[in-house]
């Protein structure tokens, strides 16, 4: 199993404008010589898209070909785009595209509808969260922002046996007295790269939170792009504005070590989570 | 606040400005000038984030062109209401932005924002989200209509004012238990103001994000 040569490109989305977005995110990975490239939730079309939503989406199956001229040919890529859906239902995409195809897709399944947020008016949610293999031997899973706020989505990709969990975010800032040790950064940043490091610790992957930077309406993105390693240290880390690209060699001989001589993923038992939750959830 | 604080904030408020200003297809922003802290504060992190020649200060008319202007208006009436300064001041900044292709813009600070009896029509308010305090801190002091100035005077300063306000917005506590440390006078000021002007407060300009409840964006109260 070689190492797995991942580039994190935190980008600041042009909105609504899907050609210049695809043509930064090409030249981002040319310049990266990378296995994959990561880029931000909604990275081909910015966030806050409101009713454009059905002009901006495209068919997103697997085998579909997107109409960016170079995407995915120097990297395979995963891009954030508005994926038109059946019977006029559009879902926040993550799509890995290789030579300009859709070679795996994860609809977002929890959809921020509240405070700032009104994913729930524009957008469908998914149903389903698979795996797929980024490079020979590799096995990762995608949580797009919202997601990784909802722990079980995490476990279940560390039960499926990931390496490494992508998180494509556009995370707004907020609390920009409370972050960071000397002041001068979003809380919200803080919050993000706590996250990442537990879960990562938690389970023994890395984890690639990808970010988004620069400003839509009233609100700013907060970047803090984070690559962190299975044992929860942060190995790469992106600018709070602006654009940036990571580059980390993840190696799994460094998944395998953070997982000796704890046990806890080997030890984990789902049947017994399953009867909690059934109990829980049924009665049963 | 530290240095690193501050500077981040003014990043952040600029960088709002900045694209309010290309989104609008706008060639800068028209500031009502009123001489505080605020516009002081504002034309500075405005300056810095279009450069200085696309920020226009707009300082209010002079009292006898006010009393003039208004007289005409009333058929010779002498005595100029404060009211009617203030009016003519947004007008000619109005006027100045339409001529220039401006944003127009308003210094207010978010406590003004909160408790005064007005809210301001201008369609950008780039301190909309720091507390007067917090202005304080970053310029050395601070301004609000006179009704503000009087709640927080009675309430024991601007500083447990602000703290309260806090406690309520930033840190969801209902509001009679987050103003619980003001004096009862003062407590009823507030909360009487608050919910005063909470229809006029869903309508408001572009207030660049910085808190967890940023009026137009996430404060629906």
């Amino acid at each position: 199993m070689p190492p797995l040569r991942l580039a994190v490109y935190q980008s600041t989305p042009k909105l609504r404008d899907p050609e210049e977005n695809a043509r930064r995110i090409v030249a981002a990975a040319a310049a990266a010589r990378a296995d994959l490239l990561v880029t931000p939730e909604l990275s081909l079309t910015g966030y806050n898209v409101g009713d454009d939503v059905a002009r901006l989406a495209l068919p997103a199956d697997v085998g579909c070909a997107l109409p960016f001229p170079g995407l995915g040919d120097a990297a395979p890529t995963l891009v954030g785009l508005i994926e038109r859906g059946d019977a006029g239902v559009h879902y926040n995409t993550a799509a890995l595209v290789e030579a300009g195809r859709v070679a795996f897709r994860h609809r977002k399944l929890y959809l921020p509808t509240y405070g700032m947020f009104e994913e729930g008016r524009f957008f469908g949610r998914g149903g389903d969260l698979l795996t797929f293999e980024p490079a020979e031997g590799w096995r990762a899973g995608v949580l797009i922002c919202e997601d990784f706020w909802h722990p079980a989505l995490a476990y279940v990709l560390a039960m499926a046996r990931v390496h490494l969990i992508v998180v494509m975010a556009a995370a707004a800032g907020r609390g920009v007295f409370q972050g960071g040790e000397a002041g001068g950064r979003f809380a919200s940043a803080d919050v993000w790269e706590r996250m990442a490091r537990v879960t990562a610790q938690l389970y023994g992957v890395y984890v690639a939170l990808a970010n988004r930077a620069g400003v839509e309406g009233a609100v700013t993105f907060t970047g803090g792009s984070v690559v962190v390693g299975p044992d929860g240290s942060v190995l790469a880390r992106g600018p709070e504005e602006g654009e940036a690209v990571l580059e980390v060699t993840l190696d799994p001989e460094e998944v395998r070590r953070a997982r000796t001589p704890y046990a806890h993923l080997r030890d984990d038992d789902p049947r017994l989570t399953m009867r909690l939750l059934a109990r829980l959830v049924e009665g049963a | 606040m530290s240095a690193a604080a501050g500077a981040r904030v003014a990043a952040v408020v600029g960088g709002v400005v900045r694209q309010a200003v290309e989104d609008a297809g706008a060639a800068g922003v028209v500031l009502l000038d009123d001489g505080s802290p605020e516009a002081r504060l504002a034309a500075e992190w405005c300056g810095a984030a279009l450069g200085p020649e696309r920020v226009f200060s707009v300082a209010p008319p002079p009292r006898d062109a006010v009393e003039a202007v208004l007289a005409a208006a009333r058929g010779g009436v002498r005595g100029a209401p404060e009211v009617g300064a203030a009016e003519l001041h947004r007008l000619f900044g109005r006027l100045m932005a339409a001529e220039r292709k401006a944003l127009l813009a308003h210094p207010a600070n978010k406590t003004a924002l909160l408790l005064a009896a007005a809210v301001p029509p201008e369609p950008l308010l780039p301190l909309g989200d720091l507390y007067a305090s917090e202005v304080e801190r970053l310029a050395g002091s601070w301004s609000a209509p006179p009704e503000v100035a009087a709640l927080a005077d009675l309430a024991g300063g601007i500083d447990r004012l602000d703290a309260a306000l806090i406690e309520h917005l930033d840190r969801r506590r209902p509001a009679e238990a987050a103003l619980a440390s003001l004096p009862p006078a003062a407590r009823a000021a507030v909360l009487d103001a608050l919910e005063t002007g909470r229809f006029a407060r869903r309508r408001i300009g572009l207030v660049p994000k910085l808190t967890t409840r940023t009026l137009g964006v996430d404060y629906f109260a």
